[in-house]
């Protein structure tokens, strides 16, 4: 199967969420990306977790890539349309494993396939939770990433699409990780319910008010995030990402 | 007036569908959505021969104008502190003197002209890292050829060709980018393709990933070690200096005997603040003078009361940050105009220019065409077409095609 039909299938044509998956980890490995190609084994998810059988929420599942792959495809049998939003090159020596989940977005595509949930299905954003994890060192590929506003659909799209909760699913974190923070506090401004769930706990999903995170609302966050982020930077985040916060875009 | 551009018809839906994905697939592009909004037009803007003709004499003289003016600002650091620079931009510039400037190869500029109603105009030029490659080359030869015309030119291959010129196949280029970001590592990934294919060698790295002996630069990385023959910067200049210091970012200022496009020194006309110091200079800009509105510092007019001064930060990029009164909501305005109060040195004041709109059925759109520069010859262009007077980020690339 080449690049374009494994995006066909994870992104089809006429998919209402298909715009937003990132095509990054579909596209062919180039140069030195191609070197740690490995094959690996369908994964299963371990979770017990199973989404709300109403169709009025969209889940953000926000754990390590594989497991966020695996439960997307046990979500995709319960009806909701997974949409990849990986959004970073693999490599080697890379800070982020996306080798893992380029070859489970492979592996799962028959799944998916099979499973063939409706094109207007509601939507499982699929992020790695591994995203900022990790710290540079020397002649390592800095491939670390964030999720910012413009990833995503606007509160105003969804819930023109009668979605008016949001089902935010991670694995031992309560709140939401401060990049994904910026896109949930405008959803819940918008009227729209967020919930958590956190997988190494009851699973249970529980009502939250997603706390404000720094430069909340600047149309230009994303630039001034990368700028901020950026002294010391090795030519990604840098060293001065300790603690996941905030990305960019130029010329 | 004859405008001196159209707009095709929009491509029907599956049409556009097929082209979105050809883009992202043949194109290599990984950034096509926006929120809710595509970023690829499902239109293209058309010009005439004569109209192509005319923006590329216009961007040819604009760039001979500013690299003559670079080469005295170069030797001019007395200059340097009215342009905004960082402070240790202007360090490793001063120490010119006693290493010399750094060996610039392959340089490539972006003029980015809007149709006004005293005719063309510029908003700025992108001399530092000017993108847009992949956009004016790949998915303008695709929509070339969905549309029926021609592309006015590639700056890809020009880019490439340059290059081929500089080294000797079978050399070693050094991608230099800020390697997290993916809308970054696409650009470089999409020359190193264009390199390729011409018998060059890659190697994708960020600026750590380079140690400096001798003046001449070495890649360290896991994957490969040794020296590059040229660089290829897609790295905004004023954020070197935040790299570690172990990896000689005043090389790329000063002393470098390794070719890299652009060279740091680009960054003195990068600034928004350059119009500030050309009386200051024995170099002419004529076409400037007649193209770019009148650019001030903020401190000698009065924009807080004159809503016809747009602010502009002196190293913004994408529109970033542009202070267009009415066109940023007002909580974006105030912010902007609380830091050119504060820092009214890192800002400049421009005169607003009344853009003329395009009508795209019955839809008005402010196209914006980036004219590039590859060694003094015009390369191609970079299309941008936003639904406010004001191209940043929320604006669709648009392909620009040459009617026959």
């Amino acid at each position: 199967m080449n690049a374009q039909d494994l995006f066909e299938i994870w992104a089809p044509s006429g998919g209402v969420w298909s715009p937003w998956a990132k095509p990054v980890l579909f596209a062919p490995a180039v140069g030195h990306e191609a070197a740690e190609e490995r094959p690996e084994t369908e994964r299963r998810s371990p979770a017990t977790w199973a989404p709300p059988p109403e169709r009025d929420a969209a889940l953000v599942l926000d754990l390590a890539g594989v497991e966020a792959v695996a439960l997307g495809l046990e979500c995709a049998e319960q009806g909701y349309r997974p949409v990849p939003l990986f959004n970073s090159c693999s490599g080697p020596a890379a800070i982020v494993d996306n080798h893992s989940i380029r070859n489970a977005l492979a592996l799962g595509a028959s799944r998916l396939s099979k499973a063939g949930p409706p094109l207007d299905a509601p939507p499982a954003f699929l992020l790695d939770a591994g995203r900022m994890r990790g710290f540079p060192r020397p002649g390592c590929f800095d491939n670390r990433w964030m999720v910012f506003p413009q990833d995503l659909p606007s509160a105003n799209f969804l819930l023109a699409r009668g979605l008016r909760r949001a089902v935010l699913v991670q694995r031992g974190e309560g709140e939401p990780r401060d990049d994904l923070a910026h896109v949930l506090l405008r959803w819940q401004r918008a009227g729209i319910a967020v919930l958590a769930v956190d997988l190494a706990q009851s699973g249970e999903a529980r009502a939250i008010a997603v706390r404000k995170p720094s430069r909340f609302g600047w149309f230009f966050y994303r630039t001034l995030a990368m700028m901020r982020l950026h002294p010391n930077s090795a030519g990604g985040f840098g060293a001065v990402v300790p603690q996941p916060s905030q990305g960019r875009g130029f010329g | 007036m004859i405008a001196p551009w159209s707009a095709t018809p929009r491509l029907g839906r599956g049409e556009f569908e097929e082209l979105r994905r050809r883009t992202i697939f043949e194109c290599g592009k990984w950034d096509p959505q926006f929120e809710d909004v595509c970023v690829l037009a499902d239109f293209a803007l058309l010009v005439s021969p004569a109209t192509w003709r005319e923006l590329a004499r216009l961007a040819e003289r604009l760039a001979a104008e500013a690299l003559a003016a670079e080469r005295e600002l170069s030797e001019r650091p007395e200059l340097h502190g009215a342009l905004g620079l960082p402070r240790a931009v202007r360090r490793a510039l001063r120490a010119d003197g006693e290493l010399g400037g750094s060996r610039g190869a392959v340089r490539v500029l972006r003029f980015d002209f809007h149709l006004t109603t005293d005719g063309w105009r510029i908003s700025e030029v992108n001399s530092d890292v000017p993108g847009g490659f992949l956009e004016a080359s790949s998915f303008g030869a695709l929509a070339a050829s969905l549309f029926g015309h021609e592309l006015g030119g590639d700056p890809t291959s020009a880019i490439a060709d340059a290059a081929l010129r500089e080294v000797a196949p079978g050399s070693t280029l050094a991608l230099v980018h800020a390697t997290a970001y993916t809308d970054d590592r696409q650009v470089m990934v999409h020359l190193a393709r264009a390199l390729e294919a011409r018998g060059l060698e890659t190697c994708l790295i960020s600026p750590a990933d380079l140690r400096w002996r001798d003046g001449r630069a070495n890649v360290e990385t896991s994957w490969f070690r040794g020296p590059a023959d040229m660089i290829l910067r897609f790295f905004p200049g004023e954020w070197l200096p935040s790299t570690p210091s172990e990896c000689g970012w005043p090389f790329f200022f000063r002393g470098s005997r390794t070719p890299i496009s652009n060279p740091g020194a680009s960054l003195l006309i990068q600034s928004k603040r350059f119009p500030l110091v050309w009386d200051d200079l024995s170099t002419e800009l004529p076409t400037w003078r007649s193209l770019l509105p009148e650019t001030r510092s903020p401190r000698e007019v009065g924009w807080r009361a004159d809503p016809d001064w747009v602010l502009k930060p002196a190293f913004g990029r994408v529109g970033e940050d542009v202070g267009l009164r009415g066109s940023v909501d007002a909580r974006e305005w105030r912010r902007i105009a609380r830091a050119a109060r504060w820092w009214p040195s890192d800002w400049a004041a421009q005169r607003r220019f009344e853009a003329v709109p395009l009508e795209c059925d019955g839809e008005r759109c402010f196209p914006c065409i980036g004219m590039y520069v590859v060694d003094g010859r015009a390369a191609g262009a970079y299309g941008r077409v936003a639904r406010r007077p004001l191209i940043d980020a929320r604006a669709q690339d648009i392909a620009v095609l040459v009617s026959p």
